[in-house]
Protein backbone atom coordinates (compact mmCIF):
# COMPACT_ATOMS: atom_id res chain seq x y z
CA UNK A 1 0.00 0.00 0.00
CA UNK A 2 1.56 3.41 -0.62
CA UNK A 3 -0.65 6.16 -0.09
CA UNK A 4 -0.03 9.14 2.12
CA UNK A 5 -2.03 8.84 5.45
CA UNK A 6 0.59 9.95 7.94
CA UNK A 7 -0.48 12.51 10.65
CA UNK A 8 -4.17 12.47 9.26
CA UNK A 9 -6.73 12.49 11.91
CA UNK A 10 -9.97 10.64 11.47
CA UNK A 11 -13.33 9.83 12.69
CA UNK A 12 -14.20 6.18 12.67
CA UNK A 13 -17.60 5.23 13.52
CA UNK A 14 -18.70 1.41 14.39
CA UNK A 15 -15.64 0.61 15.20
CA UNK A 16 -15.60 -1.84 18.11
CA UNK A 17 -16.70 -4.35 15.06
CA UNK A 18 -17.18 -5.52 11.34
CA UNK A 19 -16.28 -3.18 8.71
CA UNK A 20 -15.36 -0.22 11.30
CA UNK A 21 -13.46 -2.24 13.08
CA UNK A 22 -11.22 -3.14 9.82
CA UNK A 23 -10.88 0.32 8.49
CA UNK A 24 -9.35 1.37 11.50
CA UNK A 25 -6.69 -1.29 11.75
CA UNK A 26 -5.34 -0.50 8.40
CA UNK A 27 -5.81 3.32 9.54
CA UNK A 28 -3.69 2.99 12.51
CA UNK A 29 -1.07 1.04 10.80
CA UNK A 30 -0.81 3.77 7.85
CA UNK A 31 -0.22 6.61 11.02
CA UNK A 32 -3.67 7.58 10.93
CA UNK A 33 -4.84 8.95 14.63
CA UNK A 34 -8.24 8.09 14.55
CA UNK A 35 -11.01 8.65 17.31
CA UNK A 36 -12.88 5.09 17.35
CA UNK A 37 -16.45 5.61 18.36
CA UNK A 38 -19.05 2.92 19.30
CA UNK A 39 -21.60 2.01 22.09
CA UNK A 40 -19.77 -0.88 23.65
CA UNK A 41 -16.21 1.13 24.64
CA UNK A 42 -14.95 -1.38 26.34
CA UNK A 43 -14.54 -3.39 22.92
CA UNK A 44 -12.87 -0.64 21.24
CA UNK A 45 -10.32 -0.31 24.61
CA UNK A 46 -9.70 -3.86 24.18
CA UNK A 47 -8.92 -4.00 20.28
CA UNK A 48 -6.67 -0.90 20.71
CA UNK A 49 -4.45 -2.24 22.43
CA UNK A 50 -3.69 -5.07 20.04
CA UNK A 51 -3.17 -2.21 17.66
CA UNK A 52 -1.15 -0.61 19.51
CA UNK A 53 1.01 -4.18 20.09
CA UNK A 54 1.41 -4.48 16.09
CA UNK A 55 2.79 -0.91 15.57
CA UNK A 56 -0.19 1.24 14.92
CA UNK A 57 -1.01 4.42 16.22
CA UNK A 58 -3.22 4.94 19.62
CA UNK A 59 -6.91 5.28 18.80
CA UNK A 60 -8.61 7.83 21.36
CA UNK A 61 -12.19 5.28 22.12
CA UNK A 62 -14.97 7.36 22.39
CA UNK A 63 -18.62 5.77 23.97
CA UNK A 64 -21.53 7.07 21.82
CA UNK A 65 -24.81 6.07 21.38
CA UNK A 66 -26.10 7.06 17.87
CA UNK A 67 -29.57 6.40 18.40
CA UNK A 68 -29.02 9.55 21.25
CA UNK A 69 -30.64 13.17 20.31
CA UNK A 70 -27.68 15.31 19.59
CA UNK A 71 -25.30 12.34 18.79
CA UNK A 72 -23.49 13.44 15.85
CA UNK A 73 -22.05 16.91 17.89
CA UNK A 74 -21.13 15.38 20.58
CA UNK A 75 -18.83 12.93 18.59
CA UNK A 76 -17.24 15.62 16.56
CA UNK A 77 -17.05 17.80 19.39
CA UNK A 78 -14.79 14.82 21.21
CA UNK A 79 -12.86 14.47 18.44
CA UNK A 80 -12.47 18.15 17.80
CA UNK A 81 -10.67 18.58 21.37
CA UNK A 82 -8.96 14.96 21.44
CA UNK A 83 -7.07 15.42 18.28
CA UNK A 84 -7.67 18.95 17.16
CA UNK A 85 -9.42 18.92 14.32
CA UNK A 86 -10.85 15.81 11.75
CA UNK A 87 -9.32 15.49 8.41
CA UNK A 88 -11.19 12.16 7.53
CA UNK A 89 -14.94 10.83 8.52
CA UNK A 90 -15.90 6.97 7.79
CA UNK A 91 -19.64 6.74 8.80
CA UNK A 92 -19.39 2.82 9.50
CA UNK A 93 -21.95 2.46 12.19
CA UNK A 94 -25.48 1.04 10.77
CA UNK A 95 -26.85 -2.51 10.21
CA UNK A 96 -29.39 -4.44 8.14
CA UNK A 97 -31.60 -4.76 10.59
CA UNK A 98 -32.16 -4.22 13.95
CA UNK A 99 -31.25 -7.66 16.16
CA UNK A 100 -34.74 -8.38 17.60
CA UNK A 101 -35.91 -7.82 14.19
CA UNK A 102 -37.52 -11.04 11.83
CA UNK A 103 -35.24 -11.58 9.04
CA UNK A 104 -37.84 -10.57 6.18
CA UNK A 105 -39.08 -6.69 7.14
CA UNK A 106 -42.75 -7.94 7.35
CA UNK A 107 -45.81 -5.03 5.39
CA UNK A 108 -46.97 -4.00 9.16
CA UNK A 109 -43.71 -3.11 10.13
CA UNK A 110 -43.86 -0.30 12.40
CA UNK A 111 -43.67 3.23 11.40
CA UNK A 112 -41.45 4.23 14.22
CA UNK A 113 -39.29 1.13 13.65
CA UNK A 114 -38.44 2.08 10.00
CA UNK A 115 -37.87 5.77 11.53
CA UNK A 116 -35.21 4.50 13.53
CA UNK A 117 -33.39 2.47 10.99
CA UNK A 118 -33.62 5.48 8.92
CA UNK A 119 -31.96 7.41 11.61
CA UNK A 120 -29.36 5.62 12.18
CA UNK A 121 -28.53 4.35 8.17
CA UNK A 122 -29.06 8.55 7.08
CA UNK A 123 -29.65 10.84 9.35
CA UNK A 124 -27.07 10.42 11.76
CA UNK A 125 -24.04 10.23 8.98
CA UNK A 126 -25.59 13.10 7.44
CA UNK A 127 -25.97 15.11 11.00
CA UNK A 128 -21.61 13.34 11.47
CA UNK A 129 -20.81 14.72 7.62
CA UNK A 130 -22.52 18.23 8.00
CA UNK A 131 -20.96 18.78 11.42
CA UNK A 132 -17.07 18.04 9.94
CA UNK A 133 -17.25 19.45 6.72
CA UNK A 134 -16.71 23.62 7.69
CA UNK A 135 -13.60 22.56 9.07
CA UNK A 136 -12.65 20.68 6.04
CA UNK A 137 -14.01 23.14 3.69
CA UNK A 138 -11.43 25.81 5.22
CA UNK A 139 -8.78 23.62 5.42
CA UNK A 140 -8.92 23.19 1.55
CA UNK A 141 -8.71 19.11 2.57
CA UNK A 142 -11.62 16.52 3.61
CA UNK A 143 -12.67 12.98 2.92
CA UNK A 144 -15.95 11.97 3.65
CA UNK A 145 -16.09 8.05 3.26
CA UNK A 146 -19.74 6.06 3.83
CA UNK A 147 -20.22 2.68 4.05
CA UNK A 148 -23.55 1.92 2.48
CA UNK A 149 -24.80 -1.23 0.90
CA UNK A 150 -25.89 -2.47 -2.34
CA UNK A 151 -28.59 -0.56 -4.10
CA UNK A 152 -29.98 -3.76 -5.35
CA UNK A 153 -33.20 -4.36 -3.23
CA UNK A 154 -33.99 -8.30 -3.60
CA UNK A 155 -36.60 -8.32 -0.99
CA UNK A 156 -38.54 -5.80 1.55
CA UNK A 157 -36.01 -3.96 3.83
CA UNK A 158 -35.35 -1.46 5.94
CA UNK A 159 -32.13 -0.97 4.98
CA UNK A 160 -32.35 -0.32 1.42
CA UNK A 161 -34.51 2.74 1.62
CA UNK A 162 -32.02 5.09 3.80
CA UNK A 163 -28.96 3.58 2.33
CA UNK A 164 -30.43 4.30 -0.98
CA UNK A 165 -30.79 7.99 0.09
CA UNK A 166 -27.07 8.36 1.20
CA UNK A 167 -26.05 7.51 -2.26
CA UNK A 168 -28.47 10.21 -3.79
CA UNK A 169 -27.85 12.93 -1.31
CA UNK A 170 -23.98 12.73 -1.03
CA UNK A 171 -23.57 12.94 -4.90
CA UNK A 172 -25.63 15.92 -4.45
CA UNK A 173 -23.12 17.33 -2.06
CA UNK A 174 -20.34 15.82 -3.63
CA UNK A 175 -20.70 19.04 -6.43
CA UNK A 176 -21.07 21.63 -4.02
CA UNK A 177 -17.61 20.40 -1.99
CA UNK A 178 -15.40 19.80 -4.35
CA UNK A 179 -14.29 23.20 -5.46
CA UNK A 180 -12.74 23.26 -1.59
CA UNK A 181 -10.61 19.75 -1.88
CA UNK A 182 -13.22 18.30 0.05
CA UNK A 183 -14.72 14.54 -1.84
CA UNK A 184 -17.50 12.04 -0.62
CA UNK A 185 -17.72 8.52 -1.71
CA UNK A 186 -19.63 5.63 -0.58
CA UNK A 187 -18.35 1.76 -0.45
CA UNK A 188 -21.09 -0.57 -1.37
CA UNK A 189 -20.63 -3.70 0.69
CA UNK A 190 -21.62 -7.00 -0.87
CA UNK A 191 -20.86 -9.76 2.20
CA UNK A 192 -18.23 -8.94 4.12
CA UNK A 193 -17.30 -10.83 7.66
CA UNK A 194 -18.87 -8.88 10.53
CA UNK A 195 -20.65 -9.50 13.57
CA UNK A 196 -23.99 -8.50 12.48
CA UNK A 197 -23.17 -11.03 9.04
CA UNK A 198 -22.20 -14.27 11.89
CA UNK A 199 -25.68 -13.14 13.90
CA UNK A 200 -27.97 -13.25 11.12
CA UNK A 201 -26.77 -16.05 8.65
CA UNK A 202 -25.75 -19.57 9.71
CA UNK A 203 -22.09 -20.78 8.72
CA UNK A 204 -23.85 -23.30 6.32
CA UNK A 205 -25.34 -20.54 4.61
CA UNK A 206 -22.77 -18.10 4.01
CA UNK A 207 -20.44 -20.56 2.67
CA UNK A 208 -23.16 -21.75 0.03
CA UNK A 209 -23.93 -18.03 -0.46
CA UNK A 210 -20.29 -17.23 -1.69
CA UNK A 211 -20.11 -20.65 -3.84
CA UNK A 212 -23.88 -19.41 -5.39
CA UNK A 213 -24.06 -15.65 -5.46
CA UNK A 214 -20.36 -14.40 -5.37
CA UNK A 215 -17.61 -14.47 -8.12
CA UNK A 216 -14.97 -14.68 -5.73
CA UNK A 217 -16.22 -17.71 -4.17
CA UNK A 218 -16.23 -16.00 -0.19
CA UNK A 219 -17.20 -13.61 1.47
CA UNK A 220 -14.80 -10.76 2.19
CA UNK A 221 -12.71 -8.84 4.79
CA UNK A 222 -13.28 -5.50 6.66
CA UNK A 223 -9.26 -4.99 6.02
CA UNK A 224 -10.03 -5.71 2.30
CA UNK A 225 -12.55 -2.93 2.62
CA UNK A 226 -10.50 -0.62 4.89
CA UNK A 227 -7.59 -0.97 2.02
CA UNK A 228 -10.14 0.90 -0.86
CA UNK A 229 -11.30 3.58 2.33
CA UNK A 230 -7.63 3.95 2.73
CA UNK A 231 -7.15 4.54 -0.93
CA UNK A 232 -9.59 7.10 -1.44
CA UNK A 233 -9.02 9.13 1.94
CA UNK A 234 -5.51 9.86 0.74
CA UNK A 235 -4.55 12.73 -1.31
CA UNK A 236 -3.60 10.14 -4.01
CA UNK A 237 -7.70 9.92 -4.69
CA UNK A 238 -8.45 13.53 -4.80
CA UNK A 239 -10.07 13.20 -7.85
CA UNK A 240 -12.56 10.63 -7.06
CA UNK A 241 -15.87 12.23 -5.86
CA UNK A 242 -19.95 11.22 -5.41
CA UNK A 243 -19.00 7.62 -6.43
CA UNK A 244 -20.43 4.58 -4.93
CA UNK A 245 -17.87 1.76 -4.80
CA UNK A 246 -18.93 -1.62 -4.25
CA UNK A 247 -16.57 -3.88 -2.35
CA UNK A 248 -18.49 -7.02 -2.86
CA UNK A 249 -16.29 -9.57 -4.81
CA UNK A 250 -18.68 -9.28 -7.80
CA UNK A 251 -21.55 -10.49 -6.07
CA UNK A 252 -24.14 -7.47 -7.14
CA UNK A 253 -25.65 -7.89 -10.17
CA UNK A 254 -26.48 -5.08 -12.22
CA UNK A 255 -23.42 -3.55 -14.72
CA UNK A 256 -24.28 0.30 -14.49
CA UNK B 1 -4.02 -8.12 11.90
CA UNK B 2 -0.43 -8.73 11.20
CA UNK B 3 1.09 -5.91 9.18
CA UNK B 4 2.39 -6.78 5.71
CA UNK B 5 5.27 -6.42 4.32
CA UNK B 6 5.95 -2.99 3.31
CA UNK B 7 2.74 -1.59 4.24
CA UNK B 8 2.15 2.22 3.73
CA UNK B 9 5.46 1.84 1.71
CA UNK B 10 4.42 -0.12 -1.60
CA UNK B 11 2.34 -1.20 -3.76
CA UNK B 12 4.02 -4.74 -3.50
CA UNK B 13 3.81 -5.58 -7.00
CA UNK B 14 8.03 -6.15 -8.10
CA UNK B 15 7.98 -8.62 -10.25
CA UNK B 16 4.68 -8.97 -11.81
CA UNK B 17 3.90 -9.16 -15.73
CA UNK B 18 1.74 -6.70 -16.93
CA UNK B 19 0.52 -6.19 -20.41
CA UNK B 20 -0.53 -3.06 -20.96
CA UNK B 21 -2.57 -2.22 -24.39
CA UNK B 22 -2.93 1.01 -25.84
CA UNK B 23 -1.24 3.56 -28.03
CA UNK B 24 -1.19 6.83 -26.70
CA UNK B 25 -0.06 9.17 -24.13
CA UNK B 26 -2.05 7.51 -20.62
CA UNK B 27 -0.83 4.09 -21.89
CA UNK B 28 2.46 5.16 -21.85
CA UNK B 29 1.95 6.93 -18.70
CA UNK B 30 0.63 3.81 -17.31
CA UNK B 31 3.37 1.54 -17.90
CA UNK B 32 5.96 4.27 -16.72
CA UNK B 33 3.92 4.37 -13.16
CA UNK B 34 4.05 0.36 -13.31
CA UNK B 35 7.40 -0.15 -14.24
CA UNK B 36 8.70 2.25 -11.20
CA UNK B 37 7.08 -0.63 -9.25
CA UNK B 38 8.97 -2.77 -10.74
CA UNK B 39 6.81 -4.61 -12.86
CA UNK B 40 7.48 -5.92 -16.23
CA UNK B 41 5.34 -4.25 -18.48
CA UNK B 42 4.85 -5.73 -22.36
CA UNK B 43 2.76 -4.59 -24.95
CA UNK B 44 1.90 -8.74 -26.32
CA UNK B 45 0.26 -11.59 -25.10
CA UNK B 46 3.04 -13.36 -22.80
CA UNK B 47 2.30 -16.12 -20.80
CA UNK B 48 3.37 -15.04 -17.49
CA UNK B 49 0.64 -12.18 -17.31
CA UNK B 50 -1.27 -11.53 -14.42
CA UNK B 51 -2.71 -8.39 -14.85
CA UNK B 52 -4.30 -6.97 -18.28
CA UNK B 53 -4.95 -3.02 -18.36
CA UNK B 54 -7.04 -2.08 -22.24
CA UNK B 55 -6.78 1.62 -23.21
CA UNK B 56 -8.28 2.71 -26.44
CA UNK B 57 -6.08 4.54 -28.35
CA UNK B 58 -8.58 7.50 -28.88
CA UNK B 59 -10.29 8.14 -25.62
CA UNK B 60 -11.96 11.83 -26.81
CA UNK B 61 -15.43 11.75 -27.61
CA UNK B 62 -16.56 11.68 -31.28
CA UNK B 63 -17.82 15.01 -32.12
CA UNK B 64 -21.10 14.84 -34.33
CA UNK B 65 -23.58 17.23 -34.60
CA UNK B 66 -26.32 15.44 -36.75
CA UNK B 67 -27.79 12.01 -36.45
CA UNK B 68 -26.19 11.11 -39.68
CA UNK B 69 -23.57 9.13 -39.22
CA UNK B 70 -21.70 6.48 -41.73
CA UNK B 71 -22.03 3.27 -40.79
CA UNK B 72 -18.53 3.06 -40.94
CA UNK B 73 -18.46 5.60 -38.18
CA UNK B 74 -20.47 3.23 -35.46
CA UNK B 75 -18.66 0.19 -36.48
CA UNK B 76 -14.93 1.56 -36.11
CA UNK B 77 -15.90 3.00 -33.04
CA UNK B 78 -17.58 0.01 -31.80
CA UNK B 79 -14.55 -1.89 -32.69
CA UNK B 80 -11.94 0.59 -31.01
CA UNK B 81 -13.82 0.79 -27.68
CA UNK B 82 -14.96 -2.32 -27.70
CA UNK B 83 -14.37 -5.43 -29.80
CA UNK B 84 -10.71 -4.91 -29.36
CA UNK B 85 -10.64 -4.86 -25.74
CA UNK B 86 -12.75 -7.69 -25.82
CA UNK B 87 -10.40 -9.54 -28.17
CA UNK B 88 -7.60 -8.69 -26.37
CA UNK B 89 -8.94 -9.71 -22.67
CA UNK B 90 -9.69 -13.25 -25.11
CA UNK B 91 -5.79 -13.92 -25.74
CA UNK B 92 -4.54 -13.09 -22.53
CA UNK B 93 -7.34 -14.88 -20.43
CA UNK B 94 -5.18 -18.22 -20.50
CA UNK B 95 -2.24 -16.85 -19.18
CA UNK B 96 -3.93 -14.71 -15.95
CA UNK B 97 -6.83 -17.57 -15.35
CA UNK B 98 -3.10 -19.90 -14.73
CA UNK B 99 -1.96 -16.85 -11.98
CA UNK B 100 -2.57 -16.00 -8.74
CA UNK B 101 -4.46 -12.17 -7.96
CA UNK B 102 -5.30 -11.92 -12.03
CA UNK B 103 -6.02 -8.50 -12.82
CA UNK B 104 -8.11 -7.14 -15.45
CA UNK B 105 -8.48 -3.57 -15.64
CA UNK B 106 -10.12 -1.65 -19.04
CA UNK B 107 -10.03 2.07 -19.07
CA UNK B 108 -13.27 3.72 -20.50
CA UNK B 109 -15.46 6.76 -21.04
CA UNK B 110 -18.34 8.34 -19.61
CA UNK B 111 -21.81 6.95 -20.85
CA UNK B 112 -24.02 9.38 -19.69
CA UNK B 113 -25.16 10.95 -22.61
CA UNK B 114 -24.79 15.03 -22.53
CA UNK B 115 -25.37 15.09 -26.21
CA UNK B 116 -25.82 12.75 -29.48
CA UNK B 117 -22.28 10.60 -29.87
CA UNK B 118 -21.51 7.04 -31.12
CA UNK B 119 -19.16 7.19 -28.30
CA UNK B 120 -22.03 6.06 -25.35
CA UNK B 121 -23.21 2.67 -27.14
CA UNK B 122 -19.70 1.36 -27.04
CA UNK B 123 -18.64 2.26 -23.71
CA UNK B 124 -22.12 0.73 -22.45
CA UNK B 125 -21.15 -2.58 -24.09
CA UNK B 126 -17.74 -2.68 -22.57
CA UNK B 127 -18.82 -1.91 -19.10
CA UNK B 128 -21.69 -4.64 -19.15
CA UNK B 129 -19.31 -7.35 -21.11
CA UNK B 130 -16.69 -6.48 -18.44
CA UNK B 131 -18.98 -7.15 -15.31
CA UNK B 132 -20.24 -10.24 -17.10
CA UNK B 133 -17.12 -12.04 -17.51
CA UNK B 134 -16.46 -11.67 -13.73
CA UNK B 135 -19.23 -14.28 -13.76
CA UNK B 136 -17.42 -16.47 -16.55
CA UNK B 137 -13.89 -16.42 -13.65
CA UNK B 138 -15.89 -17.77 -11.23
CA UNK B 139 -13.57 -20.10 -8.82
CA UNK B 140 -10.28 -17.98 -10.24
CA UNK B 141 -8.78 -15.51 -8.47
CA UNK B 142 -8.85 -12.72 -11.42
CA UNK B 143 -10.82 -9.11 -10.57
CA UNK B 144 -12.00 -7.71 -13.72
CA UNK B 145 -12.79 -3.52 -13.01
CA UNK B 146 -13.23 -0.50 -15.00
CA UNK B 147 -11.84 2.58 -14.99
CA UNK B 148 -14.14 5.46 -16.37
CA UNK B 149 -11.88 8.87 -16.89
CA UNK B 150 -13.46 12.54 -16.51
CA UNK B 151 -12.79 14.71 -19.53
CA UNK B 152 -9.23 16.07 -19.35
CA UNK B 153 -7.31 19.68 -19.54
CA UNK B 154 -8.74 21.89 -22.04
CA UNK B 155 -11.80 19.59 -23.28
CA UNK B 156 -15.08 22.20 -23.68
CA UNK B 157 -17.07 19.67 -20.81
CA UNK B 158 -14.30 20.91 -18.45
CA UNK B 159 -16.04 24.26 -17.18
CA UNK B 160 -18.39 21.77 -15.62
CA UNK B 161 -16.12 19.76 -13.36
CA UNK B 162 -17.29 20.28 -9.95
CA UNK B 163 -13.76 19.83 -8.69
CA UNK B 164 -12.66 22.60 -11.42
CA UNK B 165 -9.94 20.92 -13.58
CA UNK B 166 -9.28 18.30 -15.76
CA UNK B 167 -8.03 15.19 -15.06
CA UNK B 168 -4.44 14.45 -14.45
CA UNK B 169 -2.83 11.31 -15.84
CA UNK B 170 -1.31 10.64 -11.74
CA UNK B 171 -5.37 10.38 -10.73
CA UNK B 172 -5.50 7.51 -13.35
CA UNK B 173 -2.61 6.20 -12.58
CA UNK B 174 -2.76 6.28 -8.37
CA UNK B 175 -6.11 4.62 -9.44
CA UNK B 176 -4.02 1.98 -11.73
CA UNK B 177 -1.79 0.90 -9.14
CA UNK B 178 -3.93 0.60 -6.45
CA UNK B 179 -6.12 -1.97 -8.37
CA UNK B 180 -2.93 -3.96 -10.04
CA UNK B 181 -1.84 -4.56 -6.18
CA UNK B 182 -3.38 -7.21 -3.46
CA UNK B 183 -4.92 -4.06 -1.55
CA UNK B 184 -7.64 -4.49 -4.46
CA UNK B 185 -8.68 -8.32 -3.98
CA UNK B 186 -12.47 -8.16 -2.90
CA UNK B 187 -13.00 -5.48 -5.33
CA UNK B 188 -14.90 -7.20 -8.88
CA UNK B 189 -16.54 -5.78 -11.67
CA UNK B 190 -16.80 -2.34 -10.05
CA UNK B 191 -16.78 1.08 -12.12
CA UNK B 192 -14.60 3.51 -10.64
CA UNK B 193 -15.33 7.09 -12.26
CA UNK B 194 -12.07 9.40 -12.12
CA UNK B 195 -13.92 12.26 -13.12
CA UNK B 196 -13.97 14.82 -10.07
CA UNK B 197 -17.43 14.53 -9.56
CA UNK B 198 -18.72 15.00 -13.59
CA UNK B 199 -20.43 12.38 -13.89
CA UNK B 200 -24.43 13.00 -12.88
CA UNK B 201 -25.60 9.46 -11.33
CA UNK B 202 -24.14 7.74 -8.86
CA UNK B 203 -22.36 4.09 -9.86
N1 LIG C 1 -21.03 -6.74 6.54
C1 LIG C 1 -21.66 -6.67 5.39
O1 LIG C 1 -21.58 -7.59 4.58
C2 LIG C 1 -22.50 -5.48 5.05
C3 LIG C 1 -23.29 -5.54 3.90
C4 LIG C 1 -24.03 -4.42 3.54
C5 LIG C 1 -23.97 -3.28 4.31
N2 LIG C 1 -23.21 -3.25 5.44
C6 LIG C 1 -23.17 -2.00 6.22
O2 LIG C 1 -21.88 -1.73 6.72
C7 LIG C 1 -21.95 -1.06 7.98
C8 LIG C 1 -21.13 -1.83 8.99
O3 LIG C 1 -21.71 -3.10 9.15
P1 LIG C 1 -20.98 -4.36 9.78
O4 LIG C 1 -21.47 -5.53 9.03
O5 LIG C 1 -19.54 -4.11 9.93
O6 LIG C 1 -21.70 -4.38 11.22
P2 LIG C 1 -21.27 -4.91 12.66
O7 LIG C 1 -20.14 -5.86 12.63
O8 LIG C 1 -22.53 -5.35 13.29
O9 LIG C 1 -20.78 -3.56 13.33
C9 LIG C 1 -21.64 -2.48 13.49
C10 LIG C 1 -20.93 -1.37 14.23
O10 LIG C 1 -21.81 -0.26 14.37
C11 LIG C 1 -21.86 0.12 15.73
N3 LIG C 1 -23.18 0.61 16.07
C12 LIG C 1 -24.37 0.03 15.81
N4 LIG C 1 -25.38 0.74 16.33
C13 LIG C 1 -24.82 1.80 16.97
C14 LIG C 1 -25.34 2.87 17.71
N5 LIG C 1 -26.64 3.01 17.95
N6 LIG C 1 -24.47 3.79 18.21
C15 LIG C 1 -23.15 3.67 18.00
N7 LIG C 1 -22.60 2.66 17.29
C16 LIG C 1 -23.43 1.73 16.79
C17 LIG C 1 -21.54 -1.15 16.49
O11 LIG C 1 -20.94 -0.84 17.74
P3 LIG C 1 -21.64 -1.05 19.18
O12 LIG C 1 -22.63 -2.17 19.04
O13 LIG C 1 -20.50 -1.34 20.08
O14 LIG C 1 -22.30 0.27 19.45
C18 LIG C 1 -20.49 -1.79 15.60
O15 LIG C 1 -19.21 -1.25 15.87
C19 LIG C 1 -23.45 -0.99 8.30
O16 LIG C 1 -23.95 0.26 7.89
C20 LIG C 1 -24.06 -2.09 7.46
O17 LIG C 1 -25.41 -1.85 7.14
C21 LIG C 1 -22.48 -4.33 5.81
Amino acid sequence: MRVSLAGKRAIITGASQGIGRGVFEVFAQLGVRCVTAARRKNILEEHSKEVIAMGGIAPVPIEVDLFEAGAASYLFEQAQGALGGVDILVNAAGRSKAPDAPRQTPFHHPSELWEKELHLNYVVLRELTFAVLPSMQARKFGRVINVTGKSEPEKLSTANPPKAAVHAWSKGLSRSIAPDGVTINQISPGKIVSEQILANYSAQELEAYGKKDIPLGRLGTPQELGYLAAFLASPEAGYITGAVIPVDGGMKRYAF
Amino acid sequence: MPFRDGFGKTWGLKGKVASVFGNNELARSVSEALRKEGINVVDECNPQTSILITIPSDMNQTKTNSLDISPDCWSTRMRDLFENPRQITQQNLPSIKGRKNGRIIHLIGSFEPNKFSVDYAAWGATAAWAKSITRALDGFDTTVNMIQSGVSFGDPLMEKVPMGRGCRVTDITNLVLFLCSDYSSYINGAIIPVDGGLSRFWR
